[in-house]
């Protein structure tokens, strides 16, 4: 699919919306403080247009990778830059970023936000979508993101990125987390027809 | 790594190749590999920032293809671009890093494998045209930010843990 109308862009922004709303009050009762997201950046954009999303190729960020399937199909990656992700950590459970504890919570931390993500986005389709457990890495985000881009890359050249910022309502930028959506393009004709949406 | 040298950044799947005093630069190296080829004499260098083993692998093919994308297309142009810049192309070397295994999910797999896949079929399509490699940093579990020196045909290398890293 290459030809996206102003139509189909506002859908997936809406889609950006309810999943992360969702996903940024899920996140926000896990740890006791209130979350606020950005209004979602959607874009088609080439592999090295999304490297550079979020924080930029070469910053070093604590993320999971999940694979999704069903009504939608695709990646969803959840970034936070290193410090940011140790400073949380600390804070929520006393624990270093790099102990098996703290990366088994950050794991957590990822499954629900990407659970609450998709399934609000499944319910708006009123069907079922699921994710896969999450790989996990702290390392340069351009490398984590192009790991996700691979097969992606033998379809396309261009993909279309939903990105969501949250933070805390404390402060703009002491949490800035991001998820980014990374849908299967093949897949996304047959949600625009589940929803309605002329193709 | 800083010098006044302008630096000259190719994205993924890109490629580039210049003559003189520049840096070329490719951040985000996961299981992508960075091919440099350079003629130390005439200082001409071509960086290319491999996604994928073979452009035959390419499921969609009215996709236009990008130069550096593919392992066997991205050394054939940078050869051949090198070579119209000046090169003496029996002089040529080559020095690459990436290929890393980030992620060990079964979800990823194929992904997973590339890295190892991307690096083998660079070392052959080098190996056909008889370009030696001078030295290497693949393979692993880490990312890489590479930058390579022309004035010094010196590659540095940053990843997370290891702090620059210079071959």
């Amino acid at each position: 699919m290459d030809a996206f109308t102003p139509i189909h862009m506002s859908v997936l922004k809406e889609i950006g919306n309810i999943g992360a709303g969702h996903a940024a009050t899920a996140l926000g009762n896990m740890l006791g403080k209130r979350m606020y997201m950005h209004v979602p950046h959607v874009k088609l954009a080439t592999f090295a247009e999304v490297m550079e999303l979020s924080g930029g190729s070469d910053e070093i960020v604590a993320s999971c990778i999940h694979t999704f399937t069903g009504a939608l199909s695709g990646k969803l990656f959840f970034l936070l830059p290193v410090k940011e992700a140790t400073d949380l950590l600390q804070e929520w459970m006393g624990e270093s970023i790099a102990t098996e504890m703290a990366q088994s919570a950050f794991r957590e931390m990822s499954n629900i936000l990407a659970g609450s993500y998709l399934n609000a986005l499944a319910t708006f389709a009123d069907s079922s979508i699921i994710p896969s457990p999450p790989a996990m890495t702290i390392d340069l985000q351009g490398a984590i993101m192009s790991v996700g881009l691979v097969d992606l890359s033998m379809e396309t050249n261009k993909v279309i990125a939903i990105e969501t910022v949250l933070v805390p309502s404390d402060s703009e930028d002491a949490l800035r987390g991001c998820i980014l959506l990374l849908p299967d393009p093949k897949a996304l004709p047959q949600l625009f027809s589940m929803l309605g949406v002329e193709g | 790594m800083l010098t006044e040298d302008r630096v000259i950044k190719v994205g993924i799947s890109d490629l580039k190749c210049c003559k003189g005093p520049y840096r070329l630069r490719t951040s985000g190296l996961g299981s992508c590999v960075g091919v440099i080829l350079y003629d130390s004499t005439a200082k001409i260098a071509g960086m290319a920032h491999v996604m994928l083993p073979h452009a035959a692998l390419q499921a969609n093919k009215e996709l236009e293809v990008p130069k550096g994308k593919y392992a066997d297309r991205a050394v054939f142009e940078l050869v051949r671009e090198i070579k119209e810049l000046g090169a003496n192309v029996s002089k040529l070397q080559a020095k690459i890093a990436g290929g890393a295994q980030m992620f060990a999910l079964r979800e990823l797999q194929d992904a997973m494998r590339i890295g190892e896949r991307n690096v083998t079929e660079v070392k052959r399509q080098l190996d056909k045209w008889g370009i030696p490699i001078v030295s290497e940093d693949t393979g692993g579990k880490n990312g890489r930010t590479i930058e390579f020196e022309i004035k010094t045909c010196t590659l540095h290398i940053r990843t997370v843990n290891k702090g620059v890293l210079t071959i």
